[in-house]
C-alpha cells in the first residue's frame, strides 16, 4: 500500500473510494484527529461524534482536494472548522485588529519590560500546575488555543498552521503571541496570588 | 550619547518587546537567530520569560498526554475506524 498519503496516485485512489486507500488513511489519522478534538472539546463522546463528521466531510470534499497541501493539513482544517461550528455559540474568536490592553502595557515605550517576568522558581508554583494551566487556557480565544495546540503539542509548521486555521503568517504571530502572554500573565497572577 | 548607544545595541540584539513577538525559532533567519541569542545572553528578564514559556509548554504537553491516557479508548476508536471505512466504501 502507498504510504505517501499526499501522492497523486494515493489521492486518486481515495477519490475512487478504494477500500485499501480509505482504510490506510483512516487508520493512520483517526487517533491523531481524535486527540486534536479531545484537547479542544474535553469530551470524548463529543470528540468521537466530531471525528465521524470530519471523516464524512473529508470524503465529501476529496474530489475538490488538489493536493496543494499535505492531506494531514487538509484533515485538520476540516476538523477545526467542525470544532468551530460546534462551539459557535460560545466561541470567543479573537479580533486581531483590537489591541489587547493587558498585553499592550507589558512594555515601555522603549520596548523594555515594564515589570520583569517573575523568577522561574516563583513561577513554577503555577506554571507546573496542570489545573491552573487548564483554568488559564479557558481564558483564551478558540483560535488562540488551537494555534497553541498545533504548535506546542503537534509541532506543526507555521505554514501548515496558517492553512489549517486559515490565517496569514502575521495573524498567526499575533495569535500565538497573545495566547502565550495571556497564559503567562494568568499563571503569574496565580503564582503570586493567595493560592491556586 | 547614552541613548544613541542604547539604540545601537538594540539594533544589534533586538528589544525585549520585539523579541517576545518573534515567531518560533525555526522561522527566524540565521542573522535574527544570532541577534536573539545575543539578547538572551544579556537580558535577565527575557531569560525569565523564556523559562516561563518553556515551563508552560512542558506542562501543557503533559496535561494533553494525561487527558489522552484517561479518555483514549482504543477499542472505541477502532470501532469508529471500521464504521467510517464501511460507510465510505459502501457509498
Amino acid at each position: 500500500m502507498e504510504d505517501n498519503f499526499s501522492s497523486p496516485t494515493f489521492i486518486e485512489q481515495l477519490k475512487k473510494k478504494e477500500p485499501e486507500a480509505v482504510e490506510a488513511l483512516v487508520k493512520k489519522y483517526n487517533t491523531i484527529l481524535f486527540r486534536g478534538a479531545l484537547v479542544q472539546l474535553k469530551d470524548p463522546v463529543v470528540s468521537e461524534e466530531l471525528l465521524q463528521d470530519t471523516w464524512s466531510a473529508f470524503f465529501d470534499a476529496i474530489d475538490r482536494f488538489e493536493g496543494k497541501s499535505h492531506i494531514r493539513t487538509f484533515l485538520f482544517g476540516i476538523l477545526y472548522n467542525k470544532i468551530r461550528e460546534k462551539r459557535r455559540d460560545q466561541a470567543r474568536f479573537v479580533d486581531l485588529e483590537t489591541p489587547d490592553p493587558i498585553l499592550e502595557t507589558q512594555f515601555s515605550e522603549n520596548g523594555d519590560w515594564r515589570d520583569s517576568p517573575i523568577s522561574p522558581e516563583a513561577f513554577a508554583k503555577a506554571g507546573q500546575d496542570k489545573i491552573a494551566l487548564e483554568d488559564c487556557l479557558e481564558g483564551l480565544g478558540e483560535n488562540q488555543r488551537q494555534a497553541f495546540y498545533l504548535k506546542e503539542v503537534l509541532g506543526e509548521s507555521t505554514e501548515d498552521i496558517c492553512k489549517i486555521l486559515d490565517v496569514s503568517v502575521t495573524n498567526l504571530g499575533v495569535l500565538v503571541y497573545r495566547a502565550k502572554n495571556r497564559l503567562r500573565k494568568c499563571l503569574e497572577a496565580k503564582a503570586v496570588g493567595p493560592g491556586i | 550619547m547614552r541613548k544613541l548607544l542604547s539604540n545601537f545595541i538594540h539594533k544589534l540584539v533586538f528589544r525585549c518587546e520585539s523579541l517576545s513577538k518573534m515567531p518560533y525559532k525555526e522561522d527566524l533567519g540565521a542573522v535574527d537567530k544570532l541577534r536573539a541569542r545575543a539578547h538572551f545572553m544579556i537580558c535577565k528578564a527575557c531569560q525569565r520569560y523564556k523559562c516561563q514559556m518553556d515551563m508552560i509548554s512542558d506542562t501543557y504537553k503533559e496535561s494533553c498526554r494525561e487527558r489522552e491516557d484517561t479518555c483514549l479508548d482504543q477499542e472505541r476508536l477502532s470501532q469508529v475506524e471500521n464504521d467510517v471505512i464501511n460507510k465510505i466504501c459502501k457509498k
